[in-house]
């Protein structure tokens, strides 16, 4: 019965010796990789906890092919910006970026010679990522690893937002917080007032409505001036948010009076919550206006009128 | 007689890939041995880039730092200069001397060093220090910032004040 065995198993190698040795061989090549993968590590790099291209807010990364040019990119402007070479530069921004932070150049070589006093070097960390904007934190300090922070107590660092834009494959450049603007047509009209939206300016934190108002009334129309809680509110889905730069001497108009102004909110690029409306809480149509808390009530007391509207944005 | 040089020539396919593999992983490491070899003479002896693979990165920096200090401590003034960032040494110590007095002069003869705080900003590492004479209880404050290129790859600066 065993010599049967032995034939049979004689025979069936006799019969299959090619594919048994071939499938030995492919048996033992995989054996040989994964040894290899196993114990050959490569070259490697020291981990470290900085991931610059990994978002603080919600952990997404830039994706790998636009790092490198992104990193080279802030690095060329703020070579520029060291030696002072303010055209390149300046030409480095979007053309978006420089009409509304820099209209001409000096305005630019200002800034950069605030920031740029001495040899900076900087780092980057991504902060967020909205549809083709990479945002990133670049803090800008003096080349510590130079001077040790000799003569210093402390790291002292300038920081903003970069903002980079990929469109149709190629980079621009945005800084100091601008995210870009839009154009959002918006009018509001009574008897009393005319209140236009012309455009909205988003930085990473705030949002700026262009708006011009016109008094239509022989009155003088106050819309702001701090004696309410809340005067002028940009609303959003869930919340209301308070006007930010009410000037000294608050938001009125004098009789037939039109003024161009920017009201500037809370109002983060990376947030969900959405504007709907602007909202004016506490119009004060009044006869007279003298702007002293002595003479509030009896201002309100004879006012013409007292409302409030909101504009949909 | 085909089926057999079927098989001699399958064996000959794994042998020549099996010798790539193994040329392959032989170039590298040799690479990486150079690479170790040309570090270690510059700071460290006795260190492989396989110890410091298993520190933590603040075990890492702050290794590379205490072997600064260890190079100063045993008179390996040249050693420590090398560790010096060399736009940091052009502009306070443009030579050896130099560097060599101000650390006789600014550490005791026996360091030890309590460490106030360990902060990363990007790339660059600050370590904030006390550094106290033992023989006397004197202490002075001193940051030392410290930029890490590759393993036993850093240089460093500190206040030259």
């Amino acid at each position: 019965m065993f010599t049967d065995f032995r034939l049979k198993i004689r025979d069936f190698y006799k019969r299959n010796k090619s594919k048994i040795l071939i499938i030995l061989l492919i048996w033992l090549l995989i054996i040989v990789i994964n040894f290899i993968l196993k114990y050959y590590k490569g070259p490697q790099i020291p981990t470290t906890s900085y991931k610059p291209h990994t978002a603080i807010m919600d952990n997404t990364e830039v994706p790998k092919k636009d790092q490198e040019s992104i990193e080279n990119l802030i690095h060329e402007y703020i070579e520029y910006c060291n030696n002072k070479d303010y055209e390149k530069a300046y030409n480095m921004l979007s053309d978006e970026c420089r009409e509304n932070l820099y209209p001409t150049i000096d305005d630019f070589k200002l800034y950069i010679d605030k920031i740029f006093d001495e040899k900076k070097t900087y780092t980057i960390q991504n902060y967020s990522n909205v549809d083709n904007k990479y945002i990133y934190e670049v803090n800008i300090f003096e080349d510590i690893l130079a001077t040790g922070l000799t003569g210093k107590e402390d790291l002292r660092m300038y920081s903003e937002k970069f903002v980079i834009t990929k469109e149709n494959n190629k980079l621009s450049l945005a800084v100091r917080n601008f995210i870009g603007n839009t154009e959002n047509h918006q009018i509001y009209e009574d008897n009393y007032i005319k209140v236009e939206i012309t455009e909205v300016i988003q930085a990473y934190e705030t949002q700026k409505y262009k708006v011009k108002l016109t008094n239509r009334t022989e009155n003088t129309i106050v819309l702001a001036d701090q004696t309410e809680r809340y005067e002028i509110m940009l609303e959003l889905n869930n919340e209301n948010r308070n006007i930010e730069n009410i000037p000294f001497g608050g938001i009125y108009l004098n009789p037939y009076e039109t003024k161009e102004m920017e009201f500037e909110f809370v109002k983060f690029v990376d947030e969900e919550n959405q504007a709907k409306s602007m909202i004016f809480n506490a119009v004060r149509v009044l006869k007279s206006y003298s702007g002293l808390e002595s003479k509030r009530q009896e201002e309100m007391d004879n006012a013409v009128n007292l409302y409030s509207f909101k504009i949909a944005l | 007689m085909k089926k057999k040089n079927k098989i001699l020539l399958l064996i000959v396919i794994f042998a020549i890939i099996l010798s790539i593999l193994i040329l392959i992983i032989n170039i590298n490491k040799s690479k990486n041995n150079e690479v170790d070899n040309e570090e270690q003479e510059t700071y460290f002896e006795d260190t492989s880039v396989d110890k410091l693979e298993g520190l933590s990165e603040k075990e890492r920096i702050l290794f590379y730092f205490s072997t600064y200090i260890e190079n100063i401590e045993n008179g390996n003034y040249q050693v420590a200069y090398d560790m010096l960032y060399d736009e940091f040494k052009n502009t306070y110590f443009d030579n050896i001397e130099k560097f060599e007095n101000y650390v006789k002069n600014k550490y005791p003869d026996i360091i030890s060093i309590n460490y106030n705080s360990f902060v990363r900003e990007g790339e660059y590492y600050i370590i904030s220090t006390e550094i106290f004479d033992i023989s006397t209880e004197e202490s002075i404050s001193q940051k030392f910032i410290l930029k890490e290129y590759d393993y036993n790859d850093f240089k460093l600066s500190f206040q030259a004040d």
